[in-house]
């Protein structure tokens, strides 16, 4: 059988917590390009003006969401964009990108 | 994860947010809303099926990539069998359903892929191929359901998509990046990307040089931002809607055939998943291997499903009015079998001459004349089909009264001396309202149109018959010499 190296892992996190998401390949691309490009999370489309402000270096992003939320609400944000980018949550691996989220 | 449960994929739909307008309003949770539930419905009992063991030769194959138990919805069929038990496959999810396998359109569609891919990464040493087994394997891996977008909303049919008036009548390239691409543009007639984890774009037609915006192939998640799905809404919508109980509906719980119109404003597709991008000289070949596979399964077998329903439906109306015996009833049933069953023949013919497409890639298609012989056949015959089903059903097929309406203390005495024949008037109803489904709803047009109207069908069949042959043949009986 070939192997074939399909996945990558994100980290994502809201102060002190934290939570490993294994995606497709482009996974994280797609996420830098719609936050940046389109101040849009996968899947949060109800959520107007969400995304207020953006920086991404190499495989970091960081996003600032309106409002003042707590970290709690910030990983739930996240969880929603990441599993409508069909990346779900593990518990392994070593991340290959990260996110921070405020 | 191999085999995901319907549970497990109802948890998953339950997380999903695509951007869903339907019947004048936006859809927040697709379960919540009756009429995009019964899509999500048909597909949560397509992994059901599978994890029956008594359908595991139907819809459970072994990945190519992994040696791993996979729905065969996900399968690229590498063999005559694997080409068999996906037609088994659509009859069987028909049979089940009595609406559209979601995930259909998306299983041929990656079975082109599969073909055309190995053929660019051999022709011009792209890495489609290796792209697509990625992609592939991530969606197996997950047990994905996948669908499939193919038709774009093609303008004024007199101009090339590039002289179109409105240029996102056709999918095209917005940009391309250095981590992907950017599309836009419009599909339409799309089934069941609304309830899918992951749609795949094809090319809607062959394209020609200087037309390479506009061939694009690739996966995209429901969700994705830029992506708009506006439903279909039609009678059958709005009954469902606003009923006070599905089960008084002919399909309860699966519905009518529900498709979207998909928009792409400015959606990003990172390079991981795009399967050509500007190779016009490959998008015919990859259309035609689509329709190749689609016209056999969802043209040829799926509808013999759907026959063999409305056939149920249409005996149990001629046995609750006290005419199962009388002799034009049974001859228009066994018509209705034999219109049925010739599609089902032509169907499992075009797996059986299936073969290795193109040679060396490992990739088996069904044989291209029965698979337009199957879709052609049943195009006609389905409309015949409903027919009988309407002339057997009789004019309470579409002049019965509400079912609830037994139940009013008023008008149900009434309405139960009114139908009450060799069954019940409740019986008489429910199977009336069955076969209205079908005799007047959206199934007749669906077919006609699905996997290509018959005209392209007509011209598959024109190109690959050899008619000199068959003059020739002709002569040689008749004594009649060569010029």
């Amino acid at each position: 059988m070939a192997q074939f190296d399909t996945d990558e892992i994100i980290k994502v996190k809201a102060g002190k917590l934290s939570r490993n998401y294994k995606g497709y390949k482009g996974t994280f691309a797609t996420l830098v390009y719609n936050s940046i490009h389109k101040k849009a999370l996968p899947g949060l489309y109800y959520e107007k003006d969400l995304v207020i402000d953006v920086e991404h270096e190499s495989n970091t992003l960081s996003v600032t969401f309106s409002g003042n939320r707590p970290e709690k609400a910030l990983m739930d944000i996240m969880d929603i964009a990441l599993e409508n980018a069909s990346a779900f949550p593990v518990e392994a691996g070593k991340a290959h990108f990260s996110i921070n989220v405020k | 994860m191999a085999l995901k449960t319907a549970k497990e994929y109802l948890d998953s739909m339950k997380k999903l947010s695509p951007h869903v307008y339907c019947g004048g309003k936006w859809v927040k949770n697709l379960l919540n809303n009756k009429v995009t539930r019964s899509m999500v419905m048909a597909n949560a009992e397509m992994y059901a099926l599978a994890e029956d063991p008594k359908n595991k030769e139907v819809m459970v194959a072994t990945s190519h990539l992994t040696g791993e138990p996979i729905n065969r919805n996900l399968n690229v069929a590498r063999n005559i069998h694997d080409l068999d038990m996906r037609q088994e496959m659509a009859l069987l999810t028909s049979q089940t359903v009595g609406t559209c396998n979601y995930r259909c359109v998306g299983c041929d569609a990656l079975n082109s892929l599969a073909a055309t891919t190995w053929e660019m990464d051999r022709d011009l040493g792209t890495k489609y191929n290796e792209n697509f087994n990625k992609w592939l394997k991530y969606a197996q891996d997950n047990d994905l359901a996948v669908s499939g977008a193919i038709t774009d909303a093609k303008g004024d049919r007199k101009k090339r998509p590039s002289e179109q008036q409105e240029p996102d009548t056709f999918v095209h390239l917005v940009e391309k990046r250095q981590d992907g691409i950017v599309v836009r543009g419009i599909k339409v007639s799309q089934s069941g990307a609304i309830g899918s984890h992951e749609t795949l774009v094809l090319p809607g037609g062959a394209l020609r040089e200087g037309e390479e915006a506009f061939a694009l192939a690739f996966a995209v998640q429901n969700s994705a931002p830029g992506i708009t799905y506006i439903c279909q809404y039609n009678a059958y919508s709005a009954e469902r809607e606003f009923c006070e109980e599905e089960s008084e509906l002919g399909n309860p719980i699966y519905g009518q055939r529900e498709t979207s119109t998909m928009v792409f404003e400015n959606v990003f597709i990172p390079w991981e998943r795009v399967f050509l991008c500007g190779e016009t000289k490959y998008c015919g070949r990859m259309v035609t291997r689509f329709a190749k596979a689609h016209r056999m399964n969802c043209g040829g077998a799926c509808k013999v499903g759907f026959a063999d329903l409305i056939i149920g439906g249409t005996m149990l109306a001629a046995e609750y009015i006290g005419v199962e015996k009388v002799p034009h009833i049974q001859e228009k049933i066994i018509d209705m079998v034999r219109l049925s069953e010739t599609s089902h023949a032509c169907a499992i013919a075009a797996a059986m001459r299936g073969r290795e497409e193109p040679k060396g890639s490992g990739v088996f298609l069904p044989d291209d004349l029965f698979g337009n012989a199957a879709k052609l056949n049943i195009a006609h015959g389905f409309w015949e089909i409903i027919k009988n089903a309407g002339d057997i059903g009789g004019g309470l097929v579409v002049t019965a009264p509400k079912l609830k309406d037994l139940e009013n203390p008023e008008v149900g005495p009434m309405l139960k001396k009114a139908f009450a024949s060799a069954a019940p008037a409740e019986k008489r109803l429910k199977v009336a309202k069955f076969l209205q489904h079908w005799a007047a709803g959206l199934h007749g047009a669906g077919t006609w149109h699905g996997a290509g109207a018959p005209q392209t069908q007509r011209f598959m069949i024109s190109v690959l018959t050899n008619f000199d042959a068959k003059k020739k043949m002709a002569k040689k009986i008749m004594g009649m010499k060569e010029e």
